[in-house]
């Protein structure tokens, strides 16, 4: 009896010891490889691979990015290389949300924390493939919140909508946000303008001065990002037309665009804050990597498929914060 | 008979066991398969509604995309043209018929409500002579259509919302602003008849009985639609509560799958577009299939059971038969039969008992004519021995009042003895102290002896005493014959006296009568005379008292004499006796010495007697003793005679009662048939 029961222990402490072991390395991070499948080189994906290798970093893990220059085989076979050096969680911006089937099946079984580009719902699956963005729809939210802030007393809005690339995730998200909240409102709502802008600061500039020559009466230009809200705000200066009486807004809170609100030009951008996306993406991928559930980080929806990092408001009260 | 009413067979017991076992086992398989199928089948249904309507939206997405791109290409063309009036006309009409989708062509319209449409080509000559001059009543109208007023609000082509044209025609139109340096805005556009997304609609759905609803989400308008009544209608105004609860679901932008209103509902954006391509299908039918799945394997259900009842049944009845058989020879068996015999031709375990009973049979019918045998002669030994405990009964009885009796006489004897050792000892003590006195006596034998010799010195003094007394009392008696003489005078004389004394009183006497007579002269001389009288009576009585005392002098006298004689003779007596005394005495004193003699031989005598009557004590008191050990073990051996009796009584019994058991051993081996 008593020999039984000190095997048992001995059995319990070797395994509590082995147990701890394991937890420590997990802890330290040594063995833990992160790879950054990004879309494109150049400034913008550049500043996400630095941030990010930064913020592995602090984990003790090892970080490499490869860049797709758009192409999906490239993405694919980056990843293929990436699984077979031993990576063990995937960081991916998808070259094009179609090909999300084919990069899971590239990764084998390895899990996949998506950034930048949002794969469909149905794809992701919880604790394995997930998604960790911006919620898009939250910032339509706020613009739209801020319009019917401002137009309180008015039964009727003419708003005219500068959207991103036709079928981009921030397009749709942000557009939906802004329709249905002004929707909610019960106030009539008349969309004088909305087109397809493609993040373009020119394209906006180009379609702004277009319709303007329709002489529509306009109360509100929102656009789904701060290049095309300036590049709207420019063609109306072009045109000469009152730009005191009408609201832009944009999303991003870029430094031209946080400068114009601070020239009293532009009204209102929603702060998408980058360091928080970039610090949960690096989390879930460690999370991940040790097979655990990602539940518990902050922003981790019930399904366990996003991690939605909320936006914050920037109007000309706050501005100054965000410079 | 209560056994006989509790029976109840392995049968029915193996049968009430596995029945409902397997009752529920079937139950539960056939029940977890239905289960497990409803589930799948459901699943299947959600899967196929959702794919269904997924490849709607995508079709109707990919021929409105496709549409837009040609139209777009058209678009792209005119802006890179910069055709004049005529050459825009012609390009237009290029397009007449040129797609089936939108067999109208193109139409472009400017903010001064110029129009220009494409045409039919055998119309050209027409159509230029009407493009040249413009219908500029018409101009409010084109600019107030739907198109014009949706082209107002984009650059890129998009489509508007359904509606009707001036045809009555269902149609949407893809539309769009020209880009153009110049002022005047001009937007071209396309009618595309909703036919074609209504066959996708109504056709394409994948999945029986069910059905497509194209919805402006907007608001709430249905675009198309099988039922053709229906569209243009809005949800929210319709009365069948399908669509209000749809209606709902839609204003809370909520899509996906879900029950509504009895109908398993997919609601499903299509991209690019506020249209919201609803599909439904009544769930009933869906689960017609499940009903008929559930009949199904309820039935087979119902049928295994009877059949696999049967056949348990059946297994059972023949698995159990042999043991049935082997039950009525047990039975038989039990009642004493065992004349039967079992069929032991079965293999089984069944076969073995059999096998194993019938062994038990044959050897039970040997042990049973072995028995029989042995009681009967149990039973004439139990009669014998019946027989011999009564006897001995009887006997010990007996014995056990003989033991009484000699227990009573050794009790009698003991008490004798325990007597008689007293009365030795007694008697030693006795004899102790005799011996002791006898010590005394001859010690004082010795002194008589000395004595006795003084004695006899004495008694011869004493003899010469007695002559001098002899001859002192014959002269007292002569003294005292002298003395009487003296006293005979003296009587005379008193004699005298008294005549004399008796005469004076008779001369007192008659002195006083006289006296009296005399008178007082008389009385003095009376005095005198009772003076006289007195003295005369005092005279009389003295001489009568010396008369008395004389003759009590004279009598005692005689006494003397007579004891003076007596004395002489008992004095001579005495001499005569003393000198016999003295030979007597020296008889005597020989007499002594040989007593004093025979008082020595008597106390070694005595000895003797000492000892022997001590030992004879110690003997008896040891006999007393032993009487006592042997009344005790009388004692004992009058128990053991009443035990030997009682237990010689219980023999008695039990052998009759053996006699009893061995007739009825025997009476009970007669009822085994052998």
């Amino acid at each position: 009896m008593k020999k039984k029961l000190s095997i048992i222990c001995s059995a319990i402490t070797i395994f509590a010891l082995f147990c701890g072991c394991q937890q420590k390395e997990n802890t330290n991070g040594s063995n833990v490889k992160i790879y950054y499948a990004a879309i494109e080189s150049g400034d913008y994906y550049e500043g996400w691979a630095s941030q990010l290798q930064e913020q592995a970093a602090s984990y003790g893990s090892a970080f490499e990015t490869g860049y797709a220059e758009n192409s999906v085989e490239a993405q694919n076979s980056q990843i293929k290389s990436a699984v077979a050096d031993g990576y063990d969680v995937l960081l991916c911006g998808l070259v094009s949300p179609d090909t999300v089937t084919a990069v899971k099946a590239a990764a084998g079984g390895t899990p996949i924390v998506f950034i930048n580009n949002a794969p469909d719902s149905s794809q992701l699956e919880k604790d394995r493939y997930i998604y960790v963005a911006s919620d898009e729809f939250m910032a339509g939210q706020y613009q739209a919140e801020y319009i019917l802030e401002q137009f309180r007393d008015r039964d009727e809005i003419n708003v005219a909508i500068l959207k991103g690339p036709k079928g981009a995730s921030g397009t749709i998200g942000r557009t939906n946000g802004l329709k249905q909240t002004l929707k909610a409102s019960g106030k009539k709502i008349n969309y004088v303008f909305e087109d397809y802008a493609g993040w373009s600061s020119d394209t906006a500039r180009e379609l702004t001065s277009l319709f303007l020559k329709t002489g529509k009466p306009v109360d509100c230009v929102a656009a789904n990002n701060d290049d095309m809200a300036l590049g709207g705000l420019a063609a109306f200066e072009e045109a000469g037309a009152d730009i005191d009486s009408v609201l832009f807004l944009g999303v991003d809170a870029s430094a031209a665009g946080c400068q114009a609100i601070i020239d009293k030009k532009m009204d209102f951008t929603v702060y998408q804050p980058m360091s928080a996306q970039i610090s949960a993406a690096v989390e879930a991928a460690e999370i991940l990597a040790s097979g655990q559930s990602i539940s518990n980080i902050e922003g981790a929806s019930e399904d366990g498929k996003y991690i939605l990092i909320p936006f914050e408001k920037v109007d000309s009260q706050n501005v100054t914060q965000y410079q | 008979m209560t056994e006989k009413r509790k029976f109840i067979s392995i049968k029915i017991k193996l049968l009430g066991i596995l029945l409902p076992v397997i009752l529920a086992i079937i139950i539960i398989l056939i029940g977890l398969s239905y289960y497990v199928s409803r589930n799948v089948i459901k699943s299947d249904a959600h899967k196929l509604l959702k794919t269904s309507v997924e490849s709607q939206a995508a079709e109707i997405e990919a021929w409105l995309s496709q549409n837009l791109t040609s139209i777009s290409v058209a678009k792209q063309t005119l802006e890179e043209m910069d055709f004049d009036d005529q050459q825009l006309q012609h390009f237009l009409d290029a397009y007449y018929n040129f797609d089936s989708n939108y067999p109208e062509g193109l139409c472009v319209a400017d903010s001064k409500g110029f129009l220009f449409k494409s045409k039919p080509a055998q119309d050209a000559d027409i159509s230029t002579a009407t493009a040249d001059q413009p219908d500029l009543a018409g101009s409010a109208g084109i600019q107030q259509t739907e198109w014009f007023q949706d082209g107002l609000t984009r650059v890129n082509l998009d489509y508007t919302n359904a509606y009707a044209n001036e045809e009555g025609k269902q149609v949407i139109s893809a539309c769009g602003m020209l880009r153009t340096s110049s002022e005047n805005i001009r937007i071209l556009s396309a009618d595309l008849s909703l036919d074609t997304i209504s066959v996708y609609v109504s056709s394409f759905v994948k999945m029986e009985d069910a059905e497509s609803l194209l919805i402006n989400m907007e608001d709430g308008t249905i675009l198309a639609s099988r039922d053709t009544k229906l569209i243009s209608q809005k949800l929210s105004e319709s009365e069948d509560a399908f669509m209000k609860k749809l209606a709902d679901k839609i204003s809370q932008n909520e899509t996906g799958l879900m029950e509504l209103d009895g109908n398993i509902s997919v609601l499903e954006e299509v991209a690019g577009t506020d249209w919201l391509l609803v599909s439904y299908v009544p769930a009933r039918t869906v689960y017609k299939d499940l009903d008929h799945l559930r009949n199904i394997t309820a039935i087979f259900g119902i049928i295994s059971v009877f059949v696999l009842m049967l056949l348990l049944e059946r297994i059972v009845h023949i698995v159990i038969s042999p043991v049935k058989r082997l039950t009525t020879v047990i039975s038989s068996m039990t009642e004493g039969d065992f004349t039967i015999h079992s069929n032991d031709e079965n293999s089984d375990e069944i076969g073995i008992m059999s096998r194993c009973v019938n062994k038990f049979i044959d050897t039970m019918r040997t042990m049973i004519a072995s028995i029989d045998n042995v009681s009967h002669t149990l039973h004439h030994q139990a009669d014998n021995s019946n027989e011999i405990s009564s006897q001995m009964f009887h006997a010990s009885k007996k014995q056990n009042l003989s033991m009484k009796e000699l227990n009573m006489t050794v009790e009698q004897l003991s008490v004798s003895v325990s007597e008689v050792a007293q009365n030795a000892t007694t008697l030693a003590a006795l004899v102790a102290e005799t011996k002791n006195d006898g010590d005394g006596m001859n010690g004082k034998m010795q002194e008589t002896i000395v004595i006795s010799q003084k004695g006899k010195d004495i008694m011869q003094n004493v003899d010469a005493s007695m002559q001098t007394i002899n001859q002192s009392v014959r002269q007292l008696q002569y003294a005292i014959d002298n003395v009487g003489n003296a006293s005979e005078e003296i009587t005379d004389i008193t004699k005298v006296i008294g005549e004399i004394a008796t005469e004076t009183n008779l001369l007192s006497l008659n002195a006083s009568i006289e006296a009296a007579h005399a008178g007082e002269a008389g009385k003095g001389f009376a005095v005198v005379a009772t003076e006289i009288g007195k003295l005369a009576q005092t005279s009389m009585n003295s001489v009568n008292h010396i008369d008395n005392l004389v003759l009590e002098i004279k009598k005692l006298i005689g006494d003397v004499i007579n004891l003076a004689k007596n004395n002489v003779d008992n004095i001579n007596a005495s001499s005569a006796l003393i000198g016999n005394a003295v030979k007597t005495y020296d008889n005597i004193f020989e007499n002594i010495v040989t007593v004093g003699d025979l008082a020595q031989q008597m106390m070694r005598k005595v000895n003797q007697v000492e000892n022997v009557a001590k030992d004879v004590a110690a003997i008896s008191e040891e006999q007393a003793d032993s009487s006592q050990a042997i009344l005790a073990s009388s004692d004992v051996l009058v128990e053991q005679t009443d035990n030997l009796m009682l237990n010689s009584e219980t023999v008695a019994k039990e052998s009759k009662e053996l006699t009893t058991s061995a007739e009825e051993l025997e009476t009970q081996i007669k009822t085994f048939k052998v």
